[in-house]
């Protein structure tokens, strides 16, 4: 699956997708993620499954999902606390059923 | 004494609180924009209680500097620091924006 990342700069994010990184490499599937910030995200989304926001973003969900024509969710607060790549992926799946 | 990797985790409860205690608040203008002033009341209240999870870390987290217990900060604490007060900035003003559309909306 390939998965956006985004949140404000893109900094925070960055540190969650090494960790959603090393949870796909330990259970062996095949993940495409890259972690972008809210000015920029946009030349990158069409490359992209889903796209998945940083709390701080939460209110701008609706907006992203209208422009960018692809399901979005955002993360919750606890999960990106730390990291829990598990409940993110559970997330994921249940935005975009169509990934293994 | 805190290690860098410790102080990462103490970073992402930060930020992560205080993003949430700043998309909430966002979150509570949309819907005084729209007029339901009770929805924004509540989204408000989240926003006060995630914004006091991320408060509470920070302190902890300065306690211990001032303890001596953190050797050094790092850029991504500053980082932290700049969500909170992002955080706290609008929860501020989006609390005055709302009263303000209360009153103007009673009119």
């Amino acid at each position: 699956m390939r998965i956006l990342l985004v949140c404000a700069g893109g900094a925070s994010t960055s540190i969650l997708m090494k960790k959603m990184e090393k949870y796909a490499k330990e259970n062996s599937f095949e993940l495409e993620i890259t972690a972008k910030g809210i000015t920029e995200y946009d030349e990158y989304a069409s490359q992209y499954d889903v796209i998945l926001l940083g709390p701080q973003i939460s209110y701008k969900r609706e907006e992203i999902e209208i422009r960018m024509q692809k399901p979005v969710a955002v993360i919750k607060p606890y999960d990106y606390a730390i990291g829990n790549a598990e409940n993110i992926f559970k997330q994921v799946h249940s935005i975009y059923p169509q990934t293994k | 004494m805190v290690l860098n990797e410790n102080l990462e985790n103490y970073a992402m409860v930060i930020i992560a609180n205080a993003g949430a205690a700043r998309g909430a608040a966002f979150e509570a203008l949309k819907e005084a924009k729209k007029g339901d002033f009770d929805k924004a009341k509540a989204l408000l209240e989240d926003s006060a209680n995630y914004a006091h999870d991320a408060h509470a870390k920070h302190s902890e987290l300065l306690v211990m500097y001032a303890k001596g217990e953190v050797e050094q900060s790092d850029l991504l604490i500053s980082h932290a620091q700049d969500h909170l007060m992002c955080a706290e900035l609008a929860r501020e003003l989006i609390a005055e924006i709302i009263e303000l559309r209360k009153s103007v909306e009673r009119r």
